[in-house]
């Protein structure tokens, strides 16, 4: 089959931008889906359909946005099929979170960078969990097995680690006299 | 309003996915009627998002001993409801499929996954060609070369690693200026047609991939991209697989792209999964590495490995 160059150029765009935006959607999704593994389910679904309207992507818009557009469809839908979650699908609730978020913005942004220093200081045993948990995405049940530990004890270290990164966050803010 | 002293282990419960129904139900109403409590929770969740997205622990990543087993040690996420593939068609796969492809649970935990392909390139065919017909059980794809230990670089299964030359297919600049290397493994899914059809087939593939040391202004990623293709968009020739999988492609994922470090004793892992359709029949694997650099013409990749790569299938239900 011959693909004609015009659009085989634009597919390769679009493959691009997706690629690049990714991780960033991923970001977004998680705003309104807590649950790492649900986000990563929501995200799933949003690239189905990225891929499929892919010919209606045009190279002339921001991609992000447009993907954001669609993620927000599909967030939307998940809570609603989800029966705990669905009371959320029939307020204001993402118009709430949005505009708090906006609010905050300036703050989150600082905070971001306070993490990684923050991270940085973290026991070598609990950045090597972190990481597992968060970048190799790998199970709970595993990180206990492989740490000998209980899943419980598990979730309340993630738990406690967070924690300490929040008030470790909040301590650079403070020194700096940026808190609000 | 004064937060209930709680709300932290709220918060880490509905991150980790582990809020009940009741709590979820709490969560919700804290949110819309405590300003102070939606913005302790927009300052929790942006810790939690950044943690899974932004990089950080990446940087802060310390290789360790254990580093190279972890993707055999590791099940999985979320797999739940797995009815056993059936004896016959493990039998069947193995005598269709290259030897390369074995059955083997990735680890003695449950849920299990089938293991399609552990390829650790200790007996890679050479050459990694371009011009050749696509087929299953050999890596196609830009110029390559299988390797032992170089340049500080020892490989991250075995005695062996491939080793990224040039970015020949691809041939495309990026919009940044840089080139691409890609390489490609086809494999055949069509013994798994009866599972695929209720829909619940998911693919998880890793890989690893290192870099030796380069100069400061240069910058390299890596990343995995899977494609599910039918007999019909499957093309005959890898040089056409890369247009063909762009438009063509029944589905298609990719991995986050991982910023290569500068040290060569340290691997980095990439992960990603697919979800095939019910009428998937092949499977494409492409590992790449691309240049986040002006780079000119020259597509030459003198440093950038990948190893053990792995591939898993199992059964996830979609979404309700």
């Amino acid at each position: 089959m011959s693909i004609p160059p015009d659009r085989a150029s634009g597919e390769e765009a679009f493959l691009r931008q997706f690629m690049a935006e990714e991780r960033a959607l991923l970001r977004f999704i998680l705003r309104y889906v807590p649950s790492i593994a649900d986000a990563r389910d929501v995200l799933q679904e949003t690239l189905v359909t990225l891929w499929a309207k892919r010919a209606e992507f045009d190279a002339a818009r921001e991609f992000l946005p447009w993907a954001c557009g669609i993620a927000r469809f599909k967030v939307r839908e998940f809570w609603r099929k989800q029966p705990r979650w669905e009371a959320l699908a029939h307020d204001d609730f993402m118009t709430l979170v949005d505009q708090s978020r906006e609010e905050l913005a300036p703050e989150l942004s600082v905070r971001a960078e306070k993490l990684r220093e923050c991270v940085a200081k973290l026991p070598a045993e609990h950045r090597a969990t972190l990481d597992r948990y968060y970048r190799e995405d790998e199970p709970v049940e595993t990180l206990a097995l492989r740490e000998g530990r209980s899943v419980d004890a598990i979730y309340k270290t993630l738990q406690r680690v967070r924690r300490s990164l929040l008030e470790c966050i909040e301590r650079g803010l403070r020194s700096e006299g940026a808190a609000t | 309003m004064k937060l209930p002293p709680d709300h932290d282990a709220l918060f880490a419960r509905m991150c980790d996915g582990l809020a009940t129904d009741a709590e979820t139900a709490e969560f919700h109403r804290l949110l819309r009627t405590d300003p102070a409590a939606l913005d302790a929770w927009l300052r929790y969740s942006t810790l939690h998002a950044d943690l899974a997205t932004a990089g950080v622990l990446a940087q802060a990543a310390q290789p360790t001993p254990e580093a190279d087993t972890r993707a055999a040690f590791r099940a999985a996420p979320r797999v739940a409801r797995f009815p056993w593939l059936p004896q016959a068609a493990a039998g069947l796969l193995v005598g269709l499929c290259a030897a390369s492809l074995v059955w083997a649970y990735v680890a003695p935990l449950t849920p299990r996954a089938l293991s399609l392909l552990e390829e650790d390139f200790e007996n890679a065919e050479l050459p990694i060609a371009v011009r050749a017909a696509l087929e299953t059980g050999i890596w196609r794809g830009d110029r390559a070369a299988v390797v032992g230990p170089e340049r500080g670089v020892a490989p991250a299964k075995g005695q062996k690693m491939v080793r990224f030359l040039r970015g020949d297919i691809a041939g495309v600049t990026k919009p940044d200026g840089g080139h691409i290397a890609v390489f490609y493994r086809l494999l055949d899914l069509r013994p798994l047609r009866s599972e695929l059809s209720e829909g619940d087939g998911v693919v998880e593939v890793s890989a690893s991939f290192n870099a030796v040391e380069f100069p400061a202004e240069e910058r390299y990623r890596c990343a995995i991209t899977l494609f599910a293709l039918d007999s019909e968009t499957l093309p005959e020739r890898v040089g056409r697989l890369g247009t063909a999988l762009t438009t063509d492609a029944l589905a298609m994922a990719r991995s986050s792209p991982m910023k290569l470090d500068q040290d060569p004793a340290s691997w980095q892992r990439a992960t990603t999964e697919l979800r095939l359709p019910a009428n998937a029949e092949f499977l494409v694997v492409r590992l790449h590495v691309s240049q986040a650099f002006e780079s000119g013409d020259r597509p030459v990749f003198d440093g950038a490995y990948a190893d053990d790569v792995r591939v898993s299938f199992l059964r996830r239900a979609p979404l309700p």
